[in-house]
């Protein structure tokens, strides 16, 4: 009897702990689904950023190095993106800064981290950008890139507030 | 005694550890860092192992992607179908139209035709090969602000080939550049690797339709002295071979001195089916 309590818990346990994971990896394909809005994929938000930067200030546990590794990967092979492996870095040294700063950040009130967000989304935005028109050898006019940030600033409250609503209720242990 | 010693030692181990733990976590980051930047610049050297990357993955969240995509598509189609409805008068009258104007260019078809298989015979031309039509559905707009480019819940299982044309009823789409079991993608035309070879259906200027990742590409390489007027037709000019000729691309939106674009016929927020057209090249 024992025994099969501790499988269940295991396995309640395991689904809690993979639970960003699959947030991150779901808000990536709800991304890319098609939703038949002219150019809404040219300015569609940055949702494995987002993940990276809640899960890395609330709980880094649940957002380890190698876990940001694969989300890059995986983001970037949804998005079809040549430069395969771009995300993946540009989101590890987010990553770090933020995990550095972490015991500073989780003190701070929502509005110094939504800047926080904006700083660090800004600074990986811009990179990106930057590294890309290096990669393709092309000038890719910044319009929709601007509008990718502002959609992700904007859009940066409501997912934390979706994620705090999961650490709240099923990761209130964690 | 023995007990707090035993404590100590640990106490001294853990902080020896402690930097040596701090290292372990900055380099196993640094490696990871590294490791991503080499699978960029192995992206650019050999596509392959990338675009096997992208379409296992692409592969995998097909169903998903499919899924997630039916509420939007049954979404569109009440709004159409209450569209319809509404104006079924209006689009009624539209059609008998239509219809007239069909019969007296049907007449012409058949005239044409025959000329044209007359012509055909004293040049003992060759005829193309047949064209085998694939249709898929449009899945996933998975492109983001660096390219344009769309998803279908098609492979290489329905036999679908990288390098096919896709077209739909109102004009050229793009074409198929990586293609999984089940699943392939399309670059669009209007994206910032399409190059397309057009000409102008009246004046027949050619030029090569240059994507810019935004809504309306450009035409390079016209002639200098070029006649080509903003509502010109433009159509694929079948140069290269990689497209046929013929197929419609848009028309002329805005000309000026510095460049002329085209407004593509084909409207991307209606892009839900689309047909695979293997010419057999």
């Amino acid at each position: 009897m024992s025994d099969i309590t501790g499988v269940k818990s295991f396995f309640i346990n395991s689904g809690k702990l993979s639970l960003p994971a699959f947030l991150a990896i779901f808000l990536i394909i709800i991304g890319a689904v098609n939703i038949h809005i002219e150019s809404f994929s040219s300015f569609v938000p940055l949702f494995v950023a987002m993940s990276v930067f809640y899960w890395g200030i609330y709980v880094p546990s649940l957002m380890p190095k190698w876990l940001v590794f694969v989300l890059g990967i995986f983001h970037d092979a949804v998005y079809g993106i040549p430069a395969i492996g771009l995300s993946s870095a540009l989101l590890l040294i987010m990553w770090g800064l933020v995990v550095s700063q972490q015991r500073h950040l989780i003190k701070e009130p929502f509005f110094v981290i939504w800047v926080m967000f904006t700083l660090s989304i800004s600074i990986y935005i811009f990179l990106y950008w930057l590294i890309y028109c290096l990669y393709i050898g092309n000038f890719i006019f910044p319009v929709s890139v601007i509008l990718q940030l502002l959609v992700s600033v904007f859009l940066y409250p409501l997912i934390h507030k979706l994620f705090n609503s999961v650490h709240g209720t099923l990761l209130k242990d964690m | 005694m023995r007990r707090s010693k035993n404590n100590e030692k640990r106490a001294t181990i853990a902080q020896a550890v402690l930097p040596v733990r701090a290292i372990i976590f900055r380099l196993s980051l640094i490696i990871l860092i590294v490791i991503s930047l080499a699978l960029v610049i192995i992206g650019k050297i050999d596509t392959r192992v990338t675009e096997k990357i992208r379409t296992q993955i692409t592969d995998t969240i097909i169903p998903v992607l499919s899924g997630l995509s039916s509420p939007a598509q049954a979404y569109r189609s009440i709004k159409v179908a209450i569209h319809n409805t509404i104006f079924v008068f209006q689009e009624n009258e539209n059609l008998r139209q239509e219809n007239e104007q069909l019969d007296r260019l049907k007449s012409v078809a058949i005239e044409l035709e025959s000329e044209n298989a007359r012509l055909r015979k004293l040049l003992h031309y060759l005829p193309d090969k047949n064209v085998a039509f694939m249709t898929a559905r449009v899945v996933g707009d998975a492109g983001g602000p660096y390219n344009r480019s769309v998803i279908i819940n098609s492979g290489s299982e329905n036999g679908i080939k990288n390098g096919l044309v896709v077209i739909n009823s109102q004009g050229l789409v793009g074409r198929i550049y990586e293609v999984g079991d089940n699943s392939a993608r399309i670059l669009l035309i209007t994206d910032i690797n399409s190059r397309v070879p057009v000409m102008t259906e009246v004046s027949r200027e050619r030029a090569v339709l240059t994507g810019n990742n935004n809504e309306l590409p450009r035409l390079n390489h016209l002639p200098s002295d070029t006649q080509i007027k903003e509502g010109d037709k433009v159509v694929t000019s079948g140069d290269g071979e990689f497209f046929p000729a013929g197929i419609t691309v848009g028309v002329v939106h805005t000309l000026n001195n510095k460049y002329v674009s085209v407004q593509p016929a084909v409207d991307w927020s209606r892009l839900e089916y689309i047909t695979i057209a293997d010419y057999g090249k």
